[in-house]
């Protein structure tokens, strides 16, 4: 997560990513393959300013499901992490239940979800919850364990209560590890939208593949899988913002001098 | 007037006899240095007389009040600077005024009153880890004497830092106070910091600890290399225990 003022390094990515796409360009051109089995970049790209107003209306809805099962995730994490930093004992209780959440098959969830909860939005956004909360929570939990016993042990010599040295101590230093919990859910937290969409609902990006995917119009698949890859990086990009002006003590700029 | 009195203290720490029966007083306005080898309890004593752990036997009186594991009575300044890395300079050092229900206002208008005399002028919005290890010492000492002025209890607080810096941060100390005038119980392993210092030493022994040697210095004579001599060959003998 380095942020490089090497302009070399900031160029290599880009570069790798035309290199693949001229390939695959190339390969699709010269191969004369049919734009059902695989479109040329070129034409993804084409396929996405036409269907531009139909891919917004889908977004949305993808969008929405998947902010309110991220925000609910990160309540639920707040929620879980002080509870369980409070009485410490219910940790034991609750760690098995939190690993064996995310050993569930998400496809088998997800197909089950609308027999129980509608085709609405609501099993989006439980998917997207199952999927997001497990990475913020585990990394704020550790985050709340990580402060140094000794600083612990200050606070109570200058007479400050648990709920003072949770507040001053414990919290702002979990802070990094939650947000770097909350950028790994960012990554994820669209695609676990798509897949619940896919497997059945109304609206949104996953229902819209659904429906190119049966009549063969791949490159409007694939221009949804863009739009997905985009969005899931705009995400990441906003916790970063948001880590950024809420942890200003751990800015890359501060350590620079120290590395 | 005596400001800490230290009544036959003893202390078993996970099965290791660490203290054994510590008497000892710091006086109002005395620098009092507790010299020990390493892993001898110093800093377990230091928890005992900052109320944060509770001796076997033995009491801590403070003022002449019993404050046998009682927090929250004297400040505290452990081996670590121990500051927040999620706050400023100014906001560290305000912690303990805050805690004690000052407004934050007034506290901060407090604390900058001393950033002149303590060095650190100019660093209020300074993150700690944007500052050299003389700094964050200053700024925990700061900490540490906003709490509690009158009694301040210091575990090595010098021992992270280059000799050059230690050094400058000796004559600082004792510069501060004189005008600042507190009692100061200051715990180290190091012969020329206890004699820079003190206003008098306790030596103890190795684990579990006793003390060996109470020295009066007086300031103004000069120390003589006999004395000097005779310390570090009862710091070496307690220490051989260890190799
Ligand atoms: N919480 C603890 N539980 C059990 N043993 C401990 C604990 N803290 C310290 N000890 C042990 O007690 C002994 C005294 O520790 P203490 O930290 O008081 O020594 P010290 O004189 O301050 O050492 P140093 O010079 O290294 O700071 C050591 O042998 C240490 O290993
Ligand atoms: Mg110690």
């Amino acid at each position: 997560m380095k942020r490089s003022t090497n302009i070399g390094y900031n160029l290599l990515p880009g570069s790798s990513l035309l290199l693949v796409l001229v390939i695959w360009e190339a390969a699709v051109r010269i191969n004369d393959i049919p734009l059902w089995l695989l479109p040329a970049p070129s034409r993804v790209i084409s396929t996405i300013v036409e269907i531009w107003p139909l891919l917004v209306y889908h977004s949305t809805t993808t969008l929405l499901e998947t902010a309110y099962g991220f925000l609910l995730s990160i309540i639920l994490a707040l929620l879980i992490g002080f509870l369980l930093d409070y009485v410490s004992i219910l940790k034991q209780a609750v760690n098995p239940v939190l690993v064996i959440s995310q050993t569930i098959p998400l496809i088998v969830l997800a197909v089950l979800m609308p027999l129980w909860f509608g085709w609405g939005m609501l099993p989006k956004i439980l998917i997207v919850m199952l999927v997001c909360f497990f990475p913020i929570t585990i990394n704020l939990m550790k985050g709340l364990d990580s402060s140094d016993s000794d600083q612990l042990s200050l606070f109570r010599s200058m007479g400050a209560g648990r709920w003072e040295t949770f507040k001053i101590v414990k919290f702002p230093a979990a802070l990094p590890a939650f947000f770097s919990g909350l950028k790994i859910s960012a990554t994820y937290s669209i695609m676990a939208a798509v897949i619940s969409e896919w497997v059945g609902a109304q609206r949104g990006l996953g229902y819209f593949m659904t429906i190119q995917q049966k009549s063969f119009a791949i490159d409007k698949v694939l221009a949804a899988v863009i739009v997905i890859c985009v969005l899931s990086l705009l995400l990441v990009k906003l916790a970063d913002v948001i880590e950024y002006v809420l942890v200003p003590w751990n800015r890359r700029t501060l350590t620079d001098s120290n590395n | 007037m005596t400001k800490i009195m230290v009544d036959k203290i003893s202390k078993t720490l996970d099965g290791l006899y660490t203290l054994a029966d510590i008497s000892l007083t710091v006086g109002e306005n005395e620098i009092v240095v507790v010299l020990g080898p390493s892993g001898c309890g110093k800093s377990t004593l230091l928890n005992i007389i900052s109320g944060l752990i509770t001796p076997d036997s033995g009491t801590i009186k403070i003022d002449g009040a019993d404050y046998t594991g009682k927090t929250a009575r004297v400040s505290y300044m452990q081996q670590k600077d121990l500051l927040l890395d999620s706050r400023s300079i100014l906001d560290n050092v305000t912690i303990p005024l805050l805690l004690k229900g000052m407004t934050k206002n007034k506290a901060q208008a407090y604390a900058r009153s001393h950033f002149t005399d303590f060095g650190l002028v100019g660093f209020e919005h300074y993150y700690p880890r944007q500052l050299s290890g003389g700094m964050r010492q200053r700024a925990a000492l700061l900490r540490t004497y906003l709490f509690a002025s009158d009694i301040m209890l210091l575990d090595e607080p010098f021992a992270a830092l280059d000799a050059i810096t230690r050094r400058k941060m000796h004559l600082w100390l004792l510069k501060l106070h004189k005008h600042y005038q507190s009692s100061i119980l200051f715990v180290t392993h190091d012969i020329e910091e206890a004699l820079l210092l003190a206003d008098r030493v306790y030596i103890l022994s190795s684990r579990p600890a006793v003390i060996r040697r109470e020295l009066q210095l007086d300031q103004t004579a000069a120390f003589t290399p006999d004395m000097k001599m005779d310390l570090l060959a009862i710091l070496e003998e307690e220490s051989n225990d260890h190799f």
